[in-house]
């Protein structure tokens, strides 16, 4: 062994090799007696253990329920607003010119976007950021899919800085990460998409993986018109905290409604950012949705961590044994004539699977295969009805009302989504069954 | 130096009440003597470890795939004692009853004093290196981890961790020396 090799291995129990090594080598035995004592002298000087109740104590807080979110927000919101006119009186002596109210086509005040400026550095210093979070929606359903009637379902993001950026989005039926290359959506507990590292599995929750620039895009989206946005700073509970809200009102497109609601993207709805005065990181976050003269919380991060060093393996999803793969329209089979219009998507889509005629049913459907349970739930179905397509909101797609006798004598009413907007023009299933 | 962990084998992430306890026996002290290395304070310790555990415990669905908690457990507790010396300089508190921890440890009061007065010069030396080198010492030192398990906690390769710790510990001397020699 050289005394390169023998120095690179002195920080280890020396092995038979390194120390035969030693016992020849006056230069290499003498740097591994500097190592040991260095180590000897940053050795702890005394051992602590913890106290005996220590146990009782970790134990009698399992069975306490989790903290509950550190501040409800949901407030009229005539209180709303007046609170915030008043905290601006309040505050104006204080912080001057830090708070901007500002919407529709204006300009933020200098001073805001310094605070931007500042804000974006430092959370661009952050090596990863951790989000727990719950939505009101379903466990299985898109990120974007919001339902102010539903329970809280646990959520966690987790985005690590790059290069290559890695990032990864959780709730119990849903998962899509990003390991720097490509990636990976599964539904659970068999159905996998894959895509580049800018496949779009997250729509509108994106903005959170950026969180260096989530101050500006969301001024930006005021700047444009989309929304309208003020910044505060409030006490809460003895500690500042910097407020951005940004009240959300989408454009009503289209002859119906049936998407309002049904999506962050498409909700009426007020967005509360939380940052820390001091070192202008994100706090939390809470949405509520402004419902048929309700305001109902139906997104809210709880918890921020950063700098947490993630495994490897969080990024990287593993598709399940014989999972059924989304495929592009262009993959698709094509067995005979394909479907010309929304409607006729539709009618070919359920006559297949009231045959239980599965390749048929990939005419349309773009899959790989069905699971057992979807062939159980949907094969010999009947259709009792069939409406007339329509559009709603910002859907690129189109919705055929339906209602079908399901094999187990359920009957369904629902509209399914079906598209077009893929590259080869071709019309395909999207959802709502 | 001694391998005291290496030859334990992997825990895994516990998932029942049962297996939380299990592994609250088997760590309890090293994680607190972990954290107390850093912060010098049984008190932030003890609750830096408890609200590690809990955390633990609350994510453990998905943390279920982990081979061997050990390592995360240690990442966990430093990441809490970062956050703790953070919000002690922000606030400006000194909070500094190590001597004191170390009395009711059973040491004399001037034992416990030398000791205290010790163990803060040790962090203060630490606190000279880069980041991730003194990350690397403390888990292998304080926490008495093996490399492997140092390198799972820093999610990197064992050769990655073993060079930090390597140029850690030259730096080190470094410091040492220029403080008057190695004490």
């Amino acid at each position: 062994m050289t005394c390169r090799q023998v120095q690179e291995r002195l920080v280890d129990v020396p092995d038979m090799e390194v120390r035969a090594h030693l016992a020849g080598c006056e230069d290499c035995a003498r740097e591994y007696a500097a190592i040991q004592a260095v180590l000897a002298s940053i050795r702890p000087p005394a051992r602590i253990e913890a106290s005996p109740d220590f146990k009782a104590r970790v134990m009698s807080k399992l069975t306490e329920r989790e903290a509950p979110v550190r501040r409800r927000w949901v407030l009229p919101r005539l209180v709303f607003v007046a609170g915030a006119v008043l905290l601006l009186v309040l505050l104006a002596p204080v912080v001057g010119n830090l708070i901007g109210n500002f919407g529709g086509r204006g300009h933020a005040p200098a001073s805001v976007v310094s605070l931007l400026a500042q804000s974006a550095q430092a959370m661009a210093g952050a090596r990863s950021v951790h989000m727990i979070a719950r939505m009101r929606t379903t466990p299985r359903e898109n990120f974007e899919f919001i339902d102010p009637t539903m329970d809280w379902v646990p959520m966690e993001i987790w985005s690590e800085a790059g290069p290559p950026a890695r990032w990864r989005v959780e709730k119990p039926g849903r998962v899509a990460a990003m390991d720097g290359t490509s990636s990976m959506l599964v539904i659970k507990p068999d159905t996998v998409s894959r895509g580049n590292a800018r496949a779009n599995y997250l729509e509108w929750m994106r903005i959170l993986l950026d969180t260096d620039q989530l101050m500006e895009k969301e001024l930006e989206l005021a700047r444009s018109g989309n929304s309208s946005a003020s910044l505060a700073e409030e006490n809460a509970a003895g500690a500042r905290q910097l407020v951005l809200s940004v009240a959300f009102h989408p454009r009503r497109w289209f002859s119906t409604d049936w998407v309002m609601d049904r999506s962050v993207s498409s909700s009426d709805h007020t967005r509360t950012y939380r940052f820390d005065p001091v070192t202008r990181r994100l706090e939390g976050m809470q949405m509520v949705m402004h419902t048929r003269g309700v305001d109902v919380p139906v997104f809210e991060i709880t918890e921020v961590r950063y700098d947490e060093v993630f495994d490897a393996g969080l990024f990287a999803l593993a598709a399940p044994d014989n999972a059924i793969s989304y495929v592009d329209a262009e993959q698709m089979p094509v067995a005979g004539p394909l479907p010309q219009s929304p409607k006729e998507a539709a009618v070919m889509l359920f006559d297949a699977l009231s045959r239980e005629d599965w390749e048929a049913a990939r005419v349309v459907y773009p899959a790989t295969g069905f699971n057992e349970s979807f062939k159980r739930m949907f094969g010999g179905l009947q259709v009792i009805a069939m409406g007339e397509p329509f559009r709603s909101s910002f859907y690129p797609g189109w919705y055929v009302p339906y209602e079908i006798r399901l094999r187990s004598g359920q009957v369904r009413k629902m509209n399914l989504a079906v598209k077009n907007d893929n590259r080869v023009g071709r019309w395909v299933w999207d959802g709502g069954l | 130096m001694e391998e005291r962990t290496s030859a334990q084998p992997d825990v895994p992430w516990p998932q029942s009440i049962g297996e939380f306890e299990a592994l609250i026996d088997a760590m309890q002290h090293k994680l607190v003597q972990f954290a107390f290395c850093r912060l010098r304070s049984r008190e932030d310790a003890e609750d830096a470890v408890q609200e590690v555990l809990v955390q633990a415990y609350r994510d453990r669905e998905k943390h279920r795939a982990v081979a061997n908690a050990v390592p995360f457990l240690f990442r966990m507790v430093a990441n809490r004692s970062t956050d703790v010396l953070r919000r002690r300089k922000h606030e400006g508190g000194p909070l500094e009853d190590c001597a004191a921890g170390l009395e009711a440890r059973g040491l004399g009061a001037q034992e416990a004093a030398e000791a205290a007065r010790r163990q803060r010069w040790i962090e203060e030396s630490l606190e000279r290196l880069p980041r991730r080198q003194s990350e690397a010492i403390r888990l292998r030192v304080y926490g008495e981890l093996p490399f492997e398990a140092v390198a799972q906690a820093m999610g990197c390769s064992v050769p990655t961790v073993k060079s930090r710790f390597r140029y850690g510990i030259q730096k080190l001397r470094r410091v040492l020396k220029r403080q008057g020699g190695e004490r």
